[in-house]
Parts: structure tokens; sequence; C-alpha cells
């Protein structure tokens, strides 16, 4: 059973907003608070440096080369990095970020040694300096971390580069650009394990689009919050649902800026889900309103759970599939 | 058109022959204001009937009445508008006439006119009180999380009063308006310390520090209207002592009144009004500054018709205002964002056309 935890990108923006005005116009942007999640175009390929020195040329960053004076062995990460990370050997010698509690996000890594420089959206950049790290990785851009400050990315980027997860548009890409990323930092990307995880992931593929043919039910991927549901047609998890047979429904995104389709209360149910995958749903999911309790779904007690983020693997892929392919094989139609 | 204040602080009738051309301004204005509240609750219901008729979902107003009269609880017509629109617009109403006069109380107990629940650090104190319950006490949803906010917004309130209005320069309204807003600074600084470092606390009252109709149960606005009457009672009660503060604290104090009591009592009704409509649909900007501000400029510096007016003013704005914030966008905008981005232009512009009344 997949253990989700909801995916804070909305506070992560509203952290940021918050060190500069007040509560009251915290939720002021309530549209734009999910929007860290866009991809970029991807062109991976990687390639050495010359003079001794190493390049790295993200796999998914288009024109972006990150040149160390060697190759880097001490590293800070942030959760979702290590969550990635971690199955091809990859160790940092600090961590910092989100969810780095959630289990479904760090899944077996153990954390309970490794440094911690920071929490949600802090950093403690003088520790970060301390460590003299030879990298800093997490989710981000070329000019750092998406939930820092300008100024705050700024004093870390003079600590060390900042390489950005990969942010393919599929997941399939994601999962490759990840393991490129991981090779790159001498991870293991052949090994049993993880050839292993790629037929499983292969074989879960399989599962969801046999479950989802027989039973022809309609997935809304969401996030429901007091204000409206949030909902992500268009997101990789959702493409990837879509090309093994699933028809996603809910709000598309604005054409710009935000991922996230949004949908007031009162056209939730105009949207014939028969699935509902809540983001960070789990067994505590504990979100109430009248009219999300008066969707058929929730009434059926169809409910299962999605991440926008969370460690960007063959295996986690092939466990979250497996979920749904489950929670599909024991739904009906109801919308 | 401002006027003056009548009966309260009018001198005596002292006229043996005849009608004293002074009384007979005051009845003219008395009527007037009366007239002028007839509009003013016709708008109101314009907007208590938008609330109602409109929404995200676009449905004929045939269909709302109908299953106003014939709720059906598996129709989604019927869903949409017995648990979101008719929630809603008795929110509008609560809350709305809440703020509008406790924005009215303040201004005439701090005889500042820029002043709101906001201001006085109201909002703040409800918000921390939320923050609180979710961080430290396992609160999860509205039912729970609202009576903190109120408790909150009624210790903030007693606080303030107590900070501002005690000690040798007690009555000082300045004192009063500069405890409200650096205690409403502490507060909100202990509210980000905690949501900087709890995600998950940021994420389950996001909604409602925005100041949001949306998703508020019927049952949860209800439990807040027995406050809410009591505040507008007390408030109404307070009318004519209130514009005896007005005329500053020697002249109340030789006209018999006694200003301590009346701030007391109006204290009261500020944190029932302000607590309960903060802690129903979250800390809602603006609200209380612009509606005590249009009724000013309306009926002059005569609290009873200023609270009176205000009572409609508030939501009627707050109404139009949760009506344009449905269907702005794809989602919706919360009221909390509309009132203050057309809250402020308006002020800006009566401001700037009209002459601002004194309160």
């Amino acid at each position: 059973m997949l253990q989700l935890r909801r995916s804070p990108s909305a506070e992560r923006l509203v952290f940021a907003v918050l060190r500069r005005s007040s509560l009251a116009v915290l939720v002021a942007a309530s549209a734009l608070l999910l929007a860290s999640c866009a991809s970029t175009g991807a062109a991976p390929e990687q390639s050495a440096g010359s003079g001794g020195g190493v390049t790295l040329e993200h796999p998914s960053i288009d024109g972006l080369a990150i040149d160390f004076d060697a190759q880097p062995k001490n590293i800070v990460m942030d959760c979702y990095a290590y969550s990635s990370l971690h199955e091809y050997g990859v160790e940092p010698v600090a961590l910092f970020g989100y969810e780095c509690d959630n289990p479904f996000v760090m899944g077996d890594a153990d954390i309970s040694d490794i440094e911690v420089v920071g929490t949600d959206g802090e950093i403690d950049v003088e520790k970060l300096a301390k460590l003299r790290p030879d990298a800093i990785i997490g989710q981000g851009t070329a000019d750092g971390w998406n939930w820092f400050d300008e100024d705050v990315n700024a004093q870390i980027t003079r600590v060390a580069p900042f390489v950005p997860l990969p942010s393919s548009e599929t997941i399939e890409g994601r999962i490759a650009d990840t393991r490129e990323i991981a090779d790159f930092f001498g991870g293991d990307v052949a090994s049993e394990a993880i050839v292993q995880s790629d037929e499983d992931l292969e074989q879960a593929k399989q599962a969801f689009s046999d479950a989802i043919t027989d039973k022809k039910l309609n997935l809304m991927l969401t996030s429901p919050a007091k204000e409206m549901l949030y909902t992500g047609v268009g997101f990789a998890q959702a493409e990837l649902l879509e090309e093994l047979g699933a028809t996603i429904v809910g709000a598309d995104a604005p054409k710009t800026g935000n991922p996230w389709g949004q949908v007031a209360w009162e056209d939730a149910s105009t949207y014939p889900a028969d699935i509902l995958l809540v983001e960070g749903y789990s067994e505590d999911f504990s979100f109430s309103s009248e009219l999300w309790d008066a969707l058929p779904a929730v009434q059926a007690d169809q409910l299962g759970a999605w991440s926008s983020k969370g460690a960007m693997t063959a295996s986690t892929y092939a466990a979250w599939l497996n979920d749904v392919a489950a929670l599909v094989s024991s739904s009906t139609k109801v919308s | 058109m401002p006027s003056q204040p009548t009966a309260s602080v009018s001198a005596p009738n002292t006229s043996l022959s005849g009608a004293d051309p002074r009384a007979s301004a005051a009845s003219n204005s008395s009527r007037r204001r009366w007239i002028g509240l007839i509009p003013l609750a016709l708008l109101c219901l314009a907007a208590l009937a938008s609330s109602m008729l409109v929404g995200s979902r676009s449905l004929p107003p045939a269909d709302v009445v109908h299953v106003l009269l014939h709720p059906d609880p598996a129709d989604a017509i019927s869903q949409t508008v017995w648990l979101s629109r008719v929630p809603r617009t008795v929110l509008v109403l609560v809350a709305g006439a809440a703020l509008g006069v406790a924005g009215a109380l303040m201004q005439a107990v701090t005889r500042n006119p820029m002043t709101d629940p906001g201001i006085l650090g109201v909002n703040a104190g409800a918000s921390l009180a939320v923050v609180v319950g979710l961080a430290f006490f396992g609160m999860t949803d509205i039912s729970q999380y609202m009576w903190w906010s109120f408790a909150g917004a009624m210790i903030t309130s007693v606080l303030v009063f107590m900070i501002g209005n005690t000690g040798s320069a007690r009555g000082n309204p300045v004192r009063m308006t500069l405890s409200g807003v650096a205690l409403g600074a502490v507060l909100s600084g202990f509210s980000s310390a905690v949501l900087l470092s709890n995600s998950e606390v940021l994420q389950k009252m996001r909604g409602w520090s925005a100041g949001t109709t949306a998703s508020q149960p019927l049952d949860a606005t209800l439990a807040i209207v027995p406050f809410i009457v009591a505040g507008l009672i007390l408030a109404m009660l307070s009318s004519r002592s209130l514009d005896l503060l007005s005329l500053g604290e020697a002249s109340a104090v030789a006209m018999g009144a006694h200003p301590n009591r009346i701030r007391i009592v109006a204290l009261v009704a500020i944190a029932l009004l302000a607590g309960g409509a903060t802690a129903a649909a979250g800390p809602i900007g603006f609200l209380g500054l612009l509606a005590p501000h249009i009724a000013r400029m309306i009926v002059g510096p005569h609290q009873g018709w200023i609270l009176a007016y205000s009572v409609l003013i508030a939501p009627t704005v707050m109404g139009f205002a949760d009506v344009l914030g449905r269907v702005i966008t794809a989602g919706e905008v919360p009221v909390g964002v509309v009132t203050a981005f057309i809250g402020a232009p308006v002020l800006i512009y009566m401001v700037r056309r009209f002459r601002v009344s004194e309160v």
C-alpha cells in the first residue's frame, strides 16, 4: 500500500510569500500556489569536462552545463533527490527540504544518520557552507531550488553548484534522466535491483492497462482544498495513466504558469470520476467538505493515492501503478 | 452628505413657541436616513439573490428556486444549491453584517477612521489561534478550528484593550490603535514562525486564511449566529454612548458618560462580531474599513445610523465581491482577495471624490 502525503508544492511557494507579506495575502495567489511542477524541454546528454574538471550536461534542461573542478563527492541533496538517488547508491553528506519524513517519498531510504541542514522551506546556509559540498542536488531550475528566495539561492549557489532534478515531460523520461544524474554522481545504474525494477515497472504498466481496459472507469487526479478542487490533468502521472488506457477527467490547467486545473466546488460533480486519486492520500486523510463528501467516488470510497513528486524511480512507479491497478479492479462505475 | 449628530449631542430644545428649526431639521434628517435605508436594503437583497443565483456552475434561476422548494439530496443541482449557495449566502449576510458593524465600532472607540478588525490585531489573533490548534492540538477541520479562531479574536481584543486603555494615558485612541498594530505584528510573527516550519499546517489553513465563503457548512455558520446577534444588539445599545465618546473624553465625562465603560461594552461587541465573522469566513480585510466609511458619508457622524447602514452595506459589498470571485476565473478567487482588490480603489476614489467625514 502506498503511503502518500500531500505533496506540499503549494506551500512551498507560499513560504516564499510569507517571508515578504502578511498572512492575509497568503492565499491571494492560491491559484498559483501549486505551480511548481511545470516541466521543461529535455535534451538529455551527459559529457565529461576537460582539464581535470568534469561537466554535467543536464539531461532535461537544454543548454545547461554544470562545471565541477573535479568529480563531485560531497553532495548535499533535498529529500526528493535522495529519494530517487539512493536506489543507485548515491549518498549525501546532508539533506534539506520537504517531506523528509514521508515514507512514500523516502521509501526505504534511511536518513537517521544523515545530517540535516534545513527543514521544509528553511536552510542553514552556514551549516551548509561548513560541509564544503561539491554539489547541491534538488528540485529546481538552473537558478536554484524551487522554494528558496532569490537571495537564498544566490547564497547556496556560491557554496556549490546547484544541480536541478530532471523535469522531463514523461515519467519514463524523468526516470531515465534521473538515472543519468545518478550515473554522473557515481551511482550504480545497472545493478540487478535496477534491472529488476525496470521489469517490475513494465509488469505494473501491463497490470494497470489490463485492469482499466476491463473496467473502463474514469480517473481524476486531485488535490482538494477548502477554497477549490485542484486537478492534475496534464501531469506526467496523468499522462502515464492515459497512455495505459485510462480516461482522465478534470479541468485543464491554465494556459500559462500553473499546471493545476482549478475547479470551483460547485463544478466538482460535473466531472464524471469513478475513482479519485488524491495527492497525499493516506489512511489518515482527513479532508472534508460537503461537496467533496457528496461526490460519487467519495461516497463509494473509491479513493487512491498519487503524488506529483516523490522518488522518480522505476520501483516507485511500479508500486504505484500496482496499487492503482488494484484500486481499479475493486472499483465500480459510479459516475 | 455629511450632517451633524442629532438628538444625543445637540442642544436641548428651549423654544417656547412654535417649532424649533433645529428640531425640524433633525427630524428631516432622520426621515431621510430612514428612507435611505430602503434602497440599501434592496441592494443588499440583490446581492444576496445574486449569491443564490450566480456561481461558477451555471444554473437556471427556475431550477434554483425549484430545488430550494423541493430539496433532493441525491440531485447534483440540489447539492450545489443547498451545500454551496445557501451556506455561502447565509455566511455573506452574517459575516458581512458583523464585520461592517465591528469596523464601525472600532472606528468609534478609537476615534480613528482608518481602523478595522485587521488593524486592531483581531485577525492576527484569530489566525494564530487557528495555527496553534492545527499545529499542536491535532485539529483537522473547520468545525474545530472555528472555535479556536473565535477564542483568539476574543483574547486579542481584550489584550489590545488592556494594553492600550489602561494606565495613566488611558483613553488615548492613538495608543489603543498602536497597541492593536503592535500586538497584531507580534501575533503574525508567531504564526509565520510556525507556518514556515510546518507545511502541513499551512496547507490546512490556506483556504481559511484567504478569507473565503467556500466549503463552509451551514451548521458552522449558524453556530456563530447567536454570538453575532449578541454583538449587534450590544453595538446598537452602545450607539448613543459612542456619540458622546466621539466628542472627546472630557466632553463625554462632562455629559455624564463613562468612557471606559463605553469602551469595554464596545470591545465585547467587537470581539463577538469580528471574532465570529473571522471564525466563520477567515480574515476578510477592508470590509470593516469600507462599510463604515460609506455609511458615514451618507449619514454623517451619527453612530446609530452608521451602525444601521453598515449592517446593510457590508453584506452588500461582500455579497457582490463573493459573486465576482466565483465567476472571474475558472476556479474561484476568495472573497477576502476580491474585497481587498475592489475595496482599496473604491476607498481611494471616495477619499478623493468626497470629503471624508470625521468619526
